[in-house]
């Protein structure tokens, strides 16, 4: 009689909730124990199809020993499980209670005994007045509960696989970003490479060309004094253009013969030069000074072709292609090949290097110079192309330290902890726009290379400093 | 400042001071400050270390400190006090002051008005393609066309303006031309020799004619605008045919057709069409002068006013009148005013015995000597100089010699206009030499020529001619 | 004749200034041409007591010098009064377009010219600034003439009535 009023009692929720199968069974017991007919009870072995899905469904299942599995078929015909049904809990209720067609397939995944209830049988449960109604609607409402924990269960699930996801895919763009950087900067090597050989050729040629020029033009000309002034034109710059005004107006003045590029000539001729042309006589004078001026003329053209073989030598260097393991390079080469490459962004910046006898380090060169390029740059962003710049190269504790101080504005304190984030940038967008990867890259490189950077404030201009530190390996003797 | 100028103002001061410390005999008191002026004047005009048009009206200054009787020297003293110790009456400053606004001097204004105007509108380049059509492609006769019109419109507007735009018609036909072409030389020599030329057809044409104009209305004639045209035209007209022959037999062309490019269209805004009318209407009144009686100096109001009044001419256009060439001018006549009311003329003339001379010398004289200083200095300032000394030996002469003051006047403006030897000579001439085209023996050569060609056509007119009818 | 106008040359690498210069040299005989390597001895120049007699006509400035870049300089000069009506021309192949904005819009940039440069294209450019100057600032064209286009300059003396018969 107990067990009669304690199932009766709303208590029945509450058990089923905390043993199913017990109270399933409880529920079975009390139906035969009323009198009705009892249900079918169907034993399933393994792999036994129960219900269909997406058929209409008139029949509940109630799960008493074994376990069914539910599945649902995706769009491209895979079989995927859903949820799993044990022992006391029901199946097949919602498309039998709501006439649409069953939203999964329900197969036996052990062998099971299922009660199996028809529309009639079910409604003769609900409908008499004995003690199984209430059961029954508790179970079902029980049972609904328990598949609501789930959802929740799984869209709590969904969102952190979701979380992880998202920061997986930046982790990756940032990843490719990088490589596509890489492989811009060592197809822009070869390239580099590839003209500086090609512009290499023709400079020499140029080169040579002036000296053997300048060798055979006095031979072609009749031999006085003044071809001297041929080679004296080559010898020296013309200091015309820093003169001071008092210069220019002397010379105006001692040479009022002369016309204003002839005076200009005379005003770039060094001391000694411009005694000797004194003391010509007013014929020899002018031809003194077109020998000058041819003098000048092959004097810029070599200078210009040394310029250019100049830059050329750095852009070879600064862009070299290492084997994978890197070479012994010295770290100063590489930073003064970057200043020279940068030089016409430094035109205005009053650079100052600083430098300790220091051992070599392991590196593959041009990843390292993308460093100090990049350092460089944005020192030269911080202060607007115009200041000053110190680059401190020193040995502390086996390790190689540099730093590069600039007077620029500072790093803001809350941009501190975001420098080193993928796409942090402080230029807008009007500017000259980055791919904001510069120091993530560079942190990337310098990591490569067993060492560190880190931002600071520079104790020396005001600015910022960012100090970069390698290992140094032992020098080979 | 050059030497030239650092001598001129020394000599200036000098000659400044030199009759307070020398007296002259036979010369009043009022006629040693007269010469002071003078002498100032005349070195400062002739070597520039002011700008002319300042000298003029340092001119005007000094008379009013000087010599009227508001002036330090005569003020405190009436009229028959000062004729009592000094034989002279001190002079109204008014009429000195008046100078800047001589009848004469409005005529100009309204030449002014109408010229600037002209160019406002492009009137000039219009009236120099639809002259120019009838004379073709040969050279020749382009070159005597480029003068015709040269002459026309220089004869109302500045010999100057007409130059400048003139070359901006032939420059670009003269640089396709062969380098070794003397034609070219000849084409940038004919349109400042036009230009000269033609700016005597009219009283308005050139500064000098106001000289001219002024001096004999002061001797009793006022030349009317039809008078200076009907005495001044022919001879106009036979110099510039002569200067185009002379020209074109030195400079020979090369090539055999000459096509000027010109695109300017005509002005038909409403403005325009008001200054086409305004300059038909006192072109017409000018010209018909005899038959209504109405001075051309007063007619010119009617442009200066008309066109200031629909704003055909606004204020930046009025501020961008020549008015120094009007101050020159006045300043010249305020001179030709001191000299003859000291009698420092008659004083200086009465050094020579002029009745011993024949009226045609005195003639050819005072022409000769005009046009050869008026090459080296502004021919107004060189008719300034000449003119209250001519006027005073014509006085003496009597109004039936042929030297009578009027025809010496015409003399002596007609001859600083024929002054084109030298790039100084005038801003036509400068603007030629500018070019780079023409040497400087080229334009000598040829400008002693037309001098000579129009100083024997002067006599000649003189004689057969303007004798009869002045 | 005396010159008595500057073309000042403003540009730090003396063989590009020497180039400069040598283009220019068609119009020695009536300009003062004076080549400067940095913007501070252009600054010396012009407020020293030479600047009384020479007044400069034109500016022809490199942008990228050490100290001051050539559009500062220029926005400088302006601002400062020591143009004087002069006309101002960049010539360079690194300003970008921020920097000739603001060069035309405070500077009063007259020209931009791209280095590098053929010897026509900067002469015609000198030649119509400097016949601008002369427009200007009410100076007698005539001297000109047998450098400068002597067509534009007849047109300037024919409206301008700057010279005037006498």
């Amino acid at each position: 009689m107990s067990h009669r009023i304690s199932l009766t009692q709303r208590t029945f929720l509450k058990k089923w909730i905390a043993d199913p199968r017990s109270a399933a069974q409880a529920l079975i017991k009390a139906m035969r124990e009323s009198g009705e007919p009892v249900p079918e009870i169907r034993n399933s072995d393994v792999g036994d199809v129960l219900l269909e899905e997406n058929v209409l469904n008139d029949q509940l299942y109630l799960v008493i020993t074994g376990r069914v599995v539910l599945t649902k078929t995706d769009e491209s015909g895979r079989t995927l499980p859903v949820t799993r049904i044990l022992p006391g809990s029901l199946f097949g209720v919602l498309s039998f209670f709501t006439d649409r067609p069953t939203l999964t397939s329900a197969i036996a995944e052990l062998p099971s005994e299922i009660l199996v209830m028809t529309r009639d049988e079910v409604e003769a449960f609900t409908r008499t007045q004995s003690v199984i109604a209430p059961l029954a609607r508790q179970m079902i409402t029980a049972n609904l509960l328990e598949r609501y924990h789930q959802v929740v269960d799984l869209n709590l699930k969904l969102e952190t696989v979701n979380e992880s996801l998202k920061t997986a895919l930046l982790d990756l763009q940032a990843a490719h970003s990088r490589l596509v950087h890489q492989e811009k900067m060592a197809t822009l090597g070869q390239l580099v490479a590839g003209i500086a050989h090609e512009i290499n050729n023709p400079a020499a040629a140029l080169q040579g060309a002036i000296r053997n020029l300048s060798e055979i033009l006095p031979n072609l000309m009749s031999a006085d004094s003044s071809i001297r002034f041929l080679e004296f034109g080559q010898q020296t710059a013309s200091g015309a253009y820093t003169a001071t005004m008092e210069q220019r107006t002397a010379i105006r003045m001692e040479y009022p013969d002369l016309n204003p590029s002839e005076q200009r000539l005379v005003l770039g001729m060094d001391e000694r030069v411009r005694a000797e042309f004194t003391s010509l006589d007013p014929v020899q004078r002018s031809r003194a000074l077109q020998l000058y001026d041819a003098g000048q003329l092959m004097r810029g053209a070599t200078s210009s072709t040394s310029r250019i073989a100049n830059l050329v030598k750095s852009l070879k260097s600064y862009s070299r292609q290492d084997s994978g393991e890197g070479m012994d390079v010295n770290v100063m080469d590489g930073i003064q090949d970057t200043l020279h490459i940068l030089a016409n962004r430094l035109k205005r910046v009053d650079v100052k290097l600083e430098t300790d006898i220091v051992p070599m380090i392991r590196a593959n060169t041009a990843e390292l110079n993308q460093v100090w390029t990049n350092l460089i740059v944005n020192a030269c962003d911080a202060m607007g192309d115009e200041g000053r710049l110190m680059i401190v190269v020193s040995l502390k504790d086996g390790r190689i330290v540099v730093d590069i101080h600039d007077s620029g504005t500072g790093i803001a304190p809350d941009h501190m902890a975001h420098l080193f984030d993928a796409h942090f940038t402080t230029r807008n967008s009007s500017g000259n726009f980055g791919l904001g990867l510069g120091l993530a890259i560079s942190r990337d490189l310098v990591a490569k290379h067993n060492g560190t950077i880190k931002p600071g404030k520079s104790d020396r201009l005001n600015g910022a400093k960012f100090t970069v530190d390698f290992p140094a390996i032992a020098v080979h003797q | 400042m050059t030497s030239l100028q650092k001598a001129g103002l020394i000599l200036g001061i000098t000659g400044f001071l030199l009759p307070f410390a020398i007296p002259f005999e036979g010369l009043s008191f009022a006629g040693h400050l007269a010469l002071s002026i003078f002498l100032l004047a005349a070195f400062f005009w002739m070597l520039e270390p002011i700008p002319i048009h300042a000298t003029s009206l340092l001119v005007i200054l000094l008379g009013v400190v000087m010599l009227s009787s508001v002036g330090p020297v005569f003020s405190g003293m009436d009229a028959a006090e000062a004729m009592d110790r000094y034989g002279f009456k001190p002079g109204n400053p008014a009429a000195y002051v008046g100078t800047l606004a001589n009848p004469i001097i409005i005529l100009f204004l309204g030449g002014f008005m109408l010229a600037d105007a002209a160019v406002k509108f492009n009137f000039d380049k219009n009236v120099t393609r639809v002259m120019m059509r009838p004379f073709g492609t040969k050279p020749k006769w382009i070159m005597l066309g480029l003068m015709t019109v040269t002459g026309v419109l220089s004869a109302f507007m500045s010999n100057t303006a007409t130059t400048a735009m003139m070359m901006t018609v032939i420059l670009p036909f003269m640089a396709s031309m062969e380098k070794t072409d003397r034609f070219k030389v000849g084409l940038a020599l004919s349109i400042p020799f036009a230009a000269n030329i033609g700016g005597m057809a009219t009283p308005i044409g050139s500064p000098p004619n106001a000289i001219v104009v002024a001096a004999s209305a002061r001797a009793g004639h006022m030349i009317s605008f039809m008078e200076w045209v009907s005495l001044a035209l022919p001879l106009v007209i036979l110099a510039m045919l002569a200067t185009w022959w002379l020209l074109y037999s030195l400079n020979k062309p090369d090539v055999k057709e000459i096509v000027l490019k010109q695109t300017s269209k005509w002005n038909t805004s409403l403005k325009a069409w008001l200054f086409y009318g305004i300059f038909a209407f006192t072109l017409v009144m000018w010209v018909t002068e005899s038959l209504h009686g109405i001075s051309s100096n007063y007619v010119a109001l009617i442009p200066i006013a008309a066109l200031s009044m629909f704003k055909v001419m606004e204020a930046a256009d009025l501020r961008n009148l020549p008015w120094e060439v009007l101050w020159l001018v006045a300043g010249g006549i305020a001179m030709g005013i001191y000299m003859d009311e000291t009698k420092l003329s008659d004083w200086l003339v009465s050094r020579i015995e002029w009745t011993t001379f024949s009226g045609i010398l005195i003639l050819a004289m005072f022409a000769l000597i005009g046009l050869v200083i008026s090459n080296f200095m502004s021919n107004t300032v060189a008719a300034t100089l000449l003119m209250p000394l001519a006027i005073t030996i014509g006085a003496t002469q009597g109004a039936d010699s042929i030297a009578n003051p009027t025809l010496l006047a015409l003399m002596i403006g007609l001859g600083t206009s024929f002054a084109m030897v030298l790039p100084i000579s005038t801003p036509p001439n400068a603007i030629a030499m500018a070019t780079g085209v023409v040497k400087t023996a080229d334009m000598a050569k040829s400008g002693i020529l037309v001098g000579v060609i129009g100083l024997i056509l002067m006599l000649i007119f003189s004689v057969l001619y303007w004798n009869h009818v002045v | 004749m005396k010159p008595e106008y500057l073309i000042i040359c403003v540009e730090d690498e003396p063989d590009v200034l020497d180039a400069v210069l040598r283009d220019l040299q068609s119009l020695e005989s009536h300009f003062i041409i004076e080549g400067f390597s940095s913007a501070d001895s252009v600054r010396d120049f012009l407020t020293a007591s030479t600047a009384d007699t020479l007044k400069p006509a034109l500016f022809i400035c490199d942008h990228m010098m050490p100290g001051t870049t050539g559009v500062d300089f220029l926005v400088e000069v302006e601002r400062f009064g020591l143009a004087n009506g002069a006309k101002k021309m960049l010539l360079t192949g690194q300003a970008g377009l921020q920097d000739t904005v603001k060069a035309v819009n405070l500077g009063h940039l007259d020209f931009y010219l791209a280095k590098p440069w053929s010897r026509q294209s900067l002469l015609d450019a000198v030649q119509g600034l400097l016949i601008a100057f002369i427009r200007d600032n009410d100076i007698n064209p005539i001297p000109y003439m047998t450098v400068l286009d002597p067509e534009a300059l007849s047109n300037i003396l024919r409206l301008d009535r700057r010279v005037t018969d006498r």
